[in-house]
């Protein structure tokens, strides 16, 4: 990604700036959602795309720590997607592409127990997260 | 703990991305995109692409799938999305086509 970064260095306006948006090294949270009640089921997780990620701010850091381009700014941000049932996890599973996260130990049993003790208009509730730098060009 | 949260959106379609209009919205609170000339890198289907594309003045989107591109193309035609163009290629072997940019946008691509 450091190459990608001086290569997009080179088309950029002087002072443009490059945005990433990376997943954010956080465990996806796995919920039974009924109106108001979140019953926590477990999580996704995935070790093997974290070295990516680990990876991917290294070399932010790195364009930083080199004076190509200036920290701009970061921000977190969370979101939540809700599926009909238990039955659609390995669907979004495979959207996410590879490596393929994991339901980390325990999830899935309890996920269908809090599911099938559940009211008729429940849903799966996963809460992700994103993670926006922005960094602008120096004039180097 | 995160600077921002959405509101729930219900399942309109499974997708693991945030609801339409979110990455936007975070990439302005850094830098605005109106009538900017923009790069995608990692464009994959287009998802992103006709979100930028309908502030930018242009984009420039490139991804190393040609299916996703094919894909991303065709989206753009069904939109009636005109400013766009779609290339083949990585964020090492970024063209020079509709450079200068103001903003390169790095879309979940690692």
């Amino acid at each position: 990604m450091v190459h990608a970064l001086h290569a997009v260095g080179g088309v950029l306006r002087a002072k443009g700036a490059a945005v990433s948006i990376t997943p954010e090294r956080f465990d996806a949270r796995i919920a039974v959602v009924s109106g108001s009640r979140r019953l926590p089921a477990g999580k996704l997780v995935n070790p093997s795309f974290d070295r990516y990620l680990l990876a991917a701010e290294a070399a932010l850091d790195r364009v930083v720590r080199d004076g190509s381009f200036a920290l701009e700014g970061r921000r977190r941000h969370r979101y939540h997607i809700r599926l009909r049932g238990p039955g659609e996890l390995p669907e979004y599973i495979d959207l996410l592409g590879t490596p393929r996260p994991r339901l980390s130990a325990g999830t899935w049993p309890r996920l269908r127990t809090l599911w099938r003790s559940s009211p008729l208009a429940s849903r799966i509730e996963i809460t992700d997260g994103l993670v926006i730098t922005a960094l602008r060009r120096t004039a180097s | 703990m995160p600077d921002s949260c959405d509101r729930l959106s219900l399942d309109v379609e499974m997708n693991p991305y945030p609801a339409a209009g979110i990455e936007v919205r975070l990439i302005q609170r850094f830098v605005p995109l109106g009538r900017r000339r923009v790069l995608e890198i990692g464009c994959g289907d287009g998802r992103l692409t006709m979100q930028l594309a309908r502030l930018a003045a242009s984009v420039v989107a490139i991804d190393p799938d040609r299916e996703a591109l094919g894909e991303a193309q065709a989206a753009a035609k069904r939109q009636g999305i005109r400013n766009v163009q779609f290339f083949y290629g990585a964020g090492e072997t970024v063209r020079r086509v509709g450079a200068p940019f103001d903003v390169a946008v790095f879309s979940w691509s690692l």
